[in-house]
């Protein structure tokens, strides 16, 4: 498959699936960067992978982890958790409202 | 006073356990040498100095009231500043992570605690151990000890330079791609990377979480095996974690090499090598020979895609992992006046992500993540990530085909010694490829260590890479031991007492 061209377009596109903002000239130099590397791992296309299940590519080592028991552990208080977060409110996390005011209601119907 | 650099982890622990010398007059030596050497270094990013002593102070107390003391006990420890200690501020080497305090122990801060070792500090890595020379550090270069142009490798450039200088005789990193490996060879000191699953990595900051794996430098071999045999061993809280015994890594430093099978792969002496480096590693090679190692060819056909196999499974990780620094639960959050009405009812919340992310993470990170988010998007997911998974498992087959006819693979660690300070920052890929022959062992899960060898003829570090099957770090040891044995750790002058 031929890639992308690797414009403003298509750093764009990546920046945004990755929540990231970038600025006119980051944009710029990260395409010519992205370039320059995606056209280095295309020699991975001429590998031949025909021999490799989908089930070999599952784990890291032949060596299988351990389970452990279903049971609850004490995690970290209220306190703890919410002591790192830039915005907080009594009852956890702070974001900037995500529902308009007129779309909360339905919102909060649905489940 | 006592003179670090002519101290070991194991030479330190017995004369504290001896009564010869204080926690405290080691604790202070170490803090002494760090305000000596670490100015023109930058190994530390954060250190508390004053808690460290304290810590000194009550193990003298304990061994006063003839109190238990463990495997570590009075031995200072630096710990890479990817790895959380509750209540000791863990930046990751990023702007995101600047004044984040995190509210637990990282498992194997955990098990030092409880092994009594002192730790000293946090180091200095590659953003988010991004790299391969700690350059990408958000919070400036450390330099080699070695020649303060050059770097100290990455990304646990800070771990290695403060063993390397004897700030401290041991150390913690984290190896994703060559990350421990590659600063041991290029500072002169031993690091080893152990099997996946081995260490747990509940607490590391997660890079790329089917590669990522914590292990020691010390500026012996048998130090790093102390520390290991403390830090490894099974943890529920790491679903990876590997349910086996932990083994005598120290008794196994002095086991004989006699009749060992070691492979010596064509791959890792190609094109690209510089001239001094494989002088060095083949001079070893020959003194195992000697001590009556069986050497022999082998053949890694795959090594070849390594590197595009690594930088598209370790990315497209990268960018999934690092979706959780967005602001909201801990770290920086930037927050910028909220649109206006015609961007839709989440606008403010993308804006807050965006600007968070921007303003916190430093190009190699937003490179990488880019890259990974590529590499995983709809319409490429199957040319590149998919396919890299399988070049991966062909990777592993050669080591698999390769240990049926020897019991470990030796190479150079690196291709070069420590390059110049800003040689490759503006040039990523010949950055990456620079980690051609620590990246094999990383995809294949299996234990891998840098052991120092004779220097360049101007005096720079050369690393030997040993690489062993999954779980045979015994056999790691016994190996490095005599490497070891053959070219003595070497201190650079700069650490070496006034």
């Amino acid at each position: 498959m031929q890639p992308p061209a690797f414009d403003r377009a298509t750093v764009d596109h990546l920046a945004a699936l990755a929540a990231l903002s970038l600025s006119d000239r980051e944009a710029e130099s990260l395409a010519r960067d992205l370039r320059a590397i995606v056209a280095y791992v295309e020699e991975l296309g001429a590998v031949d992978t025909s021999e490799v299940p989908g089930d070999d590519t599952r784990d890291v080592t032949s060596v299988a982890p351990a389970w452990r028991p279903d049971v609850l552990d004490p995690g970290l208080t209220r306190e703890e958790a919410l002591g790192g977060a830039a915005r907080t409110t009594e009852a956890g996390f702070a974001v900037p409202g995500f529902v308009s005011a007129g779309s909360a209601g339905t919102a909060r119907g649905v489940r | 006073m006592i003179a670090l650099a002519r101290e070991s982890v194991g030479s330190l622990a017995g004369r504290f356990r001896s009564g010869e010398t204080s926690a405290v007059e080691i604790a202070e030596s170490t803090v002494a040498q760090v305000e000596r050497v670490d100015g023109g270094l930058h190994a530390f990013l954060t250190r508390d100095a004053e808690a460290f002593l304290a810590a000194a102070r009550e193990l003298d107390d304990r061994r006063a009231r003839g109190g238990p003391l463990g495997k570590l006990a009075g031995v200072p420890v630096a710990i890479k500043d990817t790895l959380v200690a509750r209540g000791v501020r863990t930046t990751g080497g990023s702007r995101i992570l600047e004044h984040y305090v995190p509210p637990y122990d990282a498992t194997v801060i955990e098990r030092l605690r409880a092994a009594d070792a002192l730790l000293a500090g946090k180091t200095n890595l590659d953003e988010l151990a991004m790299g391969s020379s700690t350059e990408h550090s958000a919070f400036g270069v450390t330099r080699n000890p070695w020649d303060v142009s050059r770097c100290p490798g990455g990304s646990s450039g800070g771990s290695a330079v403060a063993v390397a200088a004897r700030m401290t005789l041991a150390s913690l990193g984290s190896d994703t791609g060559g990350s421990i490996r590659q600063p041991a060879a290029f500072t002169g000191v031993f690091g080893v990377k152990p099997t996946y699953g081995r260490v747990s990595r509940y607490g590391l900051i997660a890079f790329a979480s089917s590669l990522d794996q914590v292990g020691p430098f010390a500026t012996s071999v048998r130090g790093a095996a102390r520390v290991l045999e403390v830090v490894a061993g099974h943890d529920p809280r790491d679903a990876t974690s590997l349910d086996a015994r932990v083994g005598d890594y120290e008794g196994a430093c002095g086991a004989s090499v006699r009749g060992l099978r070691v492979g010596v792969p064509d791959e890792y002496f190609a094109r690209g090598l510089a001239p001094e480096v494989e002088e060095a590693v083949r001079a070893a090679i020959r003194r195992l020979e000697q001590d009556g190692v069986e050497v022999k060819r082998v053949s890694l056909p795959h090594t070849r895609h390594a590197v595009a196999a690594y930088y598209v499974v370790a990315t497209a990780e990268a960018s999934s992992n690092l979706a959780r620094l967005d602001g909201v639960r801990y770290g920086l959050r930037v927050e910028k006046a909220a649109p206006g009405r015609t961007g839709g009812v989440a606008e403010a919340l993308k804006a807050m992500y965006g600007a968070t992310r921007d303003a916190g993470f430093g190009a190699e990170v937003k490179r990488r993540i880019l890259l990974g988010t590529f590499v995983l998007s709809a319409g490429y997911y199957d040319a590149y990530y998919r396919k890299a998974t399988a070049v991966r498992a062909l990777i592993r087959r050669d080591f698999d085909r390769a240990f049926a006819e020897v019991d470990a693979i030796v190479s150079p660690t690196a291709p070069t010694t420590a390059f110049p300070l800003g040689d490759r920052t503006d040039d990523p890929l010949a950055m990456y490829l620079g980690d051609v022959y620590t990246l094999p062992a990383s995809l294949a899960g299996i234990p891998a260590a840098s052991v120092p060898v004779e220097p360049s003829p101007d005096g720079l570090p050369i690393g030997l890479q040993i690489m062993v099957p999954a779980l045979h770090e015994p056999r790691l040891f016994t190996l490095a031991a005599a490497v070891e044995a053959s070219a003595p750790p070497r201190v650079p002058p700069v650490a070496l007492p006034a």
